[in-house]
């Protein structure tokens, strides 16, 4: 238990990040905004029966190609990804699709972690009902594939499948709040589970 | 506005990659991959004074729990300091040993976290975790660790040797148990036989010497559910079982004789009797550290004595070498 709680806070190494923290509406043309996260959660690996809690620190950025499209970058805690999103159908729901790519490098091995590099590739569909200029309502569904490079040696694999919902609140004309519970389940490989991830997060969000 | 360039982090990939290790010459310290498998690579330091042709006895050295390769010596040093020459490493090089410090299986996520599948899992406790819970073929990865070893370096088939601290010490039970004809002598600490005493086969006659302490927190001397690591409310098997069963294996009876030790260090809280059992083929020997924790003899306190109990300088890695020298296989 004392590793355990140890973790807290460096959970996620060799982990991409499983998070959205976005709605279904890209933020217009020509228009950038900023973002800082914070997620807890749990790693359960059904196969090695360990419970791992995690903490996850997120920042990131986003600028509107067009009104449909925004592409936003973000940094996590050991690494980054670059994504698009790119609205499909605009009405009562909104429905975008995203992909994303990222990874980190670690490349001194610490008492959690071995030097490694893992790779992630994610992508999915989000639908946002909008219920008023304030208020938003999101669900969403990713599949997210990783890889994973010890300096040790060999490589490993993993794909889950996850689904998230949540909510956004615009609480002030440039800030939103954007929580999400999200559950993932590896259907195939170990990395960065053989089992499931659930996180609890949410995000500031500032139009500028 | 412009597009902008979107560029992923995985930059400044300068990992220190381990190698296939061949033919390695004297004074090497090389991290060695394990073709096959992922992430399970190992270090090897061979002898400075190597002639660089004569086969060279081996000591294979299993981390504890949740350790790794990184951690193994510093746990047998003094203060955990690895440039002092008490270590285990630096002990056995100068006594003309290549020595082995291999990785466990990882946790997920947290892959430096590792264990061996060293027994268990049935009535017993099954340590330290993740490796047994898997059900990782370790013997299989042992295997082929002395195969690996070979190609790096002449190996001494008559002198390859097992330590290691607890789910590593069980692990040198287990490889006693299942590669009698190719591990010379085991001297574990602060682990004990899961592997044969939750019902698993070991019919091998191997010497030992154990080193375990009678306050250790994490290892009960008497077994028992106490853990440091995991808990899945099972007990581990105590440390006089195991010994009844190398007792008979090793054609003992099942009686033995303690000698105490004169005390070298009267301030570390723990004195030491050795238990020698009689009449063996093959010795059996028992370090009793009356006051001692889950630690190396003469080694690290890695964490406090509060939490893993006391260093003993009762014995040292003198004392695992000395018995090393004495048992090459016959």
């Amino acid at each position: 238990m004392r590793i355990l709680i140890l973790n807290l806070g460096l959970g996620l190494v060799a982990c991409g990040s499983v998070t959205q923290y976005q709605t279904a509406e890209p933020i217009g043309a020509g228009r950038w905004q900023g973002m800082a996260a914070l997620g807890l959660g749990a790693f359960h690996d059904t196969d090695q029966d360990t419970k791992t809690p995690t903490a996850n620190l997120e920042l990131g950025a986003r600028y509107g190609i067009t009104d449909d499209v925004d592409v936003g970058v973000k940094l996590y805690t050991l690494g980054s990804e670059a994504s698009v999103r790119v609205r499909v159908l605009e009405g009562t729901w909104s429905i975008a699709v995203l992909a994303a790519i990222g990874g980190g490098n670690n490349d001194k091995s610490s008492a959690l972690a071995p030097a490694s590099i893992f790779a992630q590739l994610r992508a999915g569909a989000m639908a946002t009902r909008r219920t008023s200029p304030r208020w938003a309502w999101n669900l969403g569904l990713a599949s997210t594939g990783s890889l994973f490079v010890p300096a040790g040696g060999g490589h490993a694999t993993g794909v889950l499948l996850g689904v998230y919902g949540g909510f956004a609140w615009r609480f002030a004309r440039k800030w939103q709040l954007v929580p999400e519970l999200s559950l993932h389940q590896s259907i195939a490989g170990d990395v960065p589970v053989h089992g499931s991830i659930v996180e609890l997060g949410a995000a500031f969000t500032r139009d500028f | 506005m412009r597009w902008i360039l979107l560029v992923v982090a995985v930059a400044g990939c300068h990992l220190d990659y381990a190698a296939e290790c061949v033919n390695l010459p004297a004074g090497s310290h090389a991290a060695c991959t394990m073709p096959g498998w992922v992430d399970r690579a190992f270090e090897l330091d061979v002898p400075p004074q190597w002639d660089g042709r004569s086969p060279l006895p081996v000591i294979l050295v299993f981390h504890g729990g949740g350790g790794n390769r990184d951690g193994t010596n510093r746990t047998t040093c003094a203060n955990g300091d690895v440039g002092d020459p008490s270590c285990l490493v630096a002990q056995a090089l100068a006594r003309g040993y290549a020595v082995v410090a291999p990785d466990g299986t990882g946790s997920r996520p947290l892959r430096n976290i590792r264990t061996w599948n060293a027994g268990g899992g049935h009535q017993l406790q099954c340590v330290s975790g993740g490796g047994c819970k898997s059900h990782v073929d370790d013997l299989r990865y042992a295997t082929e660790l002395l195969d690996r070893i070979g190609a790096a370096i002449p190996v001494d088939a008559r002198r390859v040797f097992a330590t290691g601290i607890s789910n590593g010490g069980a692990m040198s039970h287990r490889l006693a148990c299942q590669l009698p004809d190719r591990i010379a002598a085991i001297a574990p600490v602060s682990g004990a036989n899961e592997w044969a005493d939750d019902g698993d086969a070991c019919d091998a006659r191997v010497p030992i010497r154990q080193f375990h302490g009678t306050e250790d927190p994490c290892w009960p001397f008497d077994g028992g559910a106490a853990a440091c690591l995991q808990d899945d409310g099972k007990a581990k098997t105590s440390v006089m079982a195991t010994f009844a069963g190398w007792a008979t294996r090793n054609g003992c009876s099942q009686t033995f004789a303690d000698t105490p030790r004169a005390e070298r260090d009267l301030a570390d809280g723990t004195t030491l009797a050795i238990r020698a059992w009689q009449g063996c083929a093959a010795t059996t020997e028992l370090f009793v550290i009356t006051g001692g924790g889950h630690t190396w003899p003469g080694g690290w306190q890695y964490f406090s004595d509060d939490t893993v109990g006391r260093v003993s300088h009762e014995a040292d890695n003198a004392d695992i070498l000395d018995f090393f020298d004495a048992h090459p296989h016959p």
